[in-house]
């Protein structure tokens, strides 16, 4: 009896049919359907099932922090918001969408731009590839991967920088009260200032995420920027509330978290930062905000922003 | 006007979803813009159903809409409407969330001391697993990555994945079986050394 070809048994794993030939097969064979189970293991294990289902808008938020992230200027309009009003369907529906003469501010754009009009976006130089996939989240995603595999075993400090969420929802949780009443939320920088940016000046961005979104509504950005007297760091956060008797830091943290830098304190909402020489983000890509206490020179552990430099 | 742009398209009222999707994947910037106004509800929704209604599925909501951009070459609208796509993008973002917690809480109970074998198990059985499987897929090279990404979140099968990404049907199909026995393998290294 001749075995299917591993190759196929790889594809039914993957839900594909299989010919004819092989699904027989596979009804006889206990052996490739071990095989298939096995790789099915995997499978089910990456796959995550999703609801389709009515429509949430996001807060307006969400957007801001995309367009911060891509430099759009194109702005969504409220009023067309799937959510408000659904349009889910991936067909397309022109014969019952309204006018655009209802739809004043973009839709004016639109017809006029050709100023916007087939700009690839400042966003796009590093962003090559065939797929979906290369933001900042995978990175991180990535790093922390290693480090939470790190273990305490190999490293201590690594699994307190990533950990001590239970510790530090404690302290800030304090201030997740104050930040309730829900500050207006910032602007977002002005598109011009991407990657890409005319004064070419900015070399590389990057949104924080926020770590501890159960205690905080914080949010912010970082971006490096070249200056005659060298390269800086520049941070702009929101709803990052004093944390009594801590204060914030801001540290450039290697991919392995192995090694870290103290750029210094972060006091208010923005700061520029000297990057040290000899310290290249590209070899320190991590960008964290910690919460410290006065006396203690090493990293709390307690980070509450982070975000990952592509360079 | 198979995949032109032209001031034809959106000129005259509001373009449809097809002509959003062929705007999107030309880089035109009010796409971003237009694609969210449509389908950001329906991204926000899984993620939410999936997530909460929390601070991931908002960073998850954000994540896709950047990254569908960032990578839109990767998306071909006549391969299918883009917010499939984004649904696709929507999955893996909400497995790396997933994982995020599952290691985030397993750092939290190592830090508590002892308890790490909490049954963490009914809530989600593949947590563990998913964790050092979309590590090891992160650090796969291209085009095997791209390639996993499409077959596992977009659902394409070996013959779209070869129109999509313009590689024979063979060098996919060995990609894969390759690529799902090298995590499968990682499993059984991971789960050993557990």
């Amino acid at each position: 009896m001749q075995h299917s070809d591993p190759d196929v048994l790889a594809l039914v794993a993957l839900g594909e049919q299989a010919p004819v030939a092989d699904a027989e097969h596979l009804l006889e064979c206990e052996q490739c359907r071990a095989d298939v189970d096995e790789l099915r293991q995997v499978v089910s294990a990456v796959r995550v099932d999703v609801t389709a289902g009515a429509p949430v808008a996001p807060p307006p938020r969400v957007w801001q922090g995309i367009a911060a992230q891509t430099g759009a200027r194109s702005v969504p309009r409220p009023e067309r918001m799937a959510g408000a009003q659904p349009s889910t369907s991936p067909a397309p529906d022109t014969a019952t969408a309204p006018n655009t003469a209802t739809a004043p501010n973009t839709a004016s754009q639109m017809a006029t731009g050709p100023e916007i009009a087939a700009d690839p976006g400042p966003a796009d130089p590093g962003a090559a590839g065939p797929v979906p996939g290369r933001s900042t989240g995978d990175e991180l995603t990535r790093r922390r991967g290693r480090r939470a595999r790190g273990g305490p075993a190999r490293g201590r400090r690594d699994i307190r920088v990533i950990v001590a969420v239970a510790a530090a929802a404690l302290v800030v949780g304090a201030a997740g009260g104050a930040v309730g009443s829900r500050l207006a939320d910032r602007t977002p920088p002005p598109a011009t200032q991407g990657p890409a940016g005319p004064a070419g000046q900015i070399l590389a961005q990057v949104q924080l995420a926020n770590l501890k979104p159960a205690t905080t509504a914080a949010s912010g950005s970082a971006q490096v920027v070249r200056t005659p007297a060298g390269p800086r760091l520049e941070i702009d956060v929101a709803r990052l509330a004093p944390v009594r008797g801590h204060f914030y830091e801001v540290w450039l943290i290697d991919s392995r978290v192995k090694r870290m830098v103290s750029l210094g304190i972060l006091d208010g909402t923005t700061g520029q930062f000297v990057i040290p020489n000899g310290v290249d983000v590209s070899a320190y890509p991590i960008v964290d905000i910690s919460v410290q206490q006065p006396g203690d020179p090493k990293h709390s552990g307690d980070s509450v922003l982070r975000g990952t430099i592509r360079t | 006007m198979e995949s032109t742009v032209g001031g034809g398209v959106v000129g005259h009222g509001e373009p449809d979803d097809a002509d959003v999707g062929r705007l999107f994947a030309a880089g035109d910037e009010r796409a971003l813009a237009l694609a969210y106004e449509r389908w950001a509800g329906l991204v926000h929704g899984i993620a939410t159903r999936a997530l909460g209604n929390t601070a991931d599925a908002e960073d998850v909501t954000q994540q896709v809409f950047v990254s569908a951009w960032t990578g839109r070459q990767g998306y071909r609208p006549d391969d299918g409407p883009l917010p499939a796509w984004l649904v696709g993008i929507t999955r893996h973002r909400i497995a790396d969330a997933f994982a995020r917690r599952q290691r985030d809480e397993r750092a939290r109970l190592a830090v508590l001391g002892g308890a790490a074998a909490a049954p963490r198990e009914a809530f989600d059985p593949h947590a563990e697993d998913r964790v050092v499987l979309l590590e090891e897929l992160s650090r796969i090279g291209e085009p095997q990555r791209g390639i996993m990404e499409l077959a596992f979140f977009h659902d394409l099968t070996h013959e779209q994945i070869s129109r999509r990404t313009g590689l024979p049907l063979g060098t996919v199909k060995s990609h894969i079986r390759r690529t799902l026995v090298r995590l499968r393998t990682r499993l059984e290294v991971d789960g050993a050394a557990l």
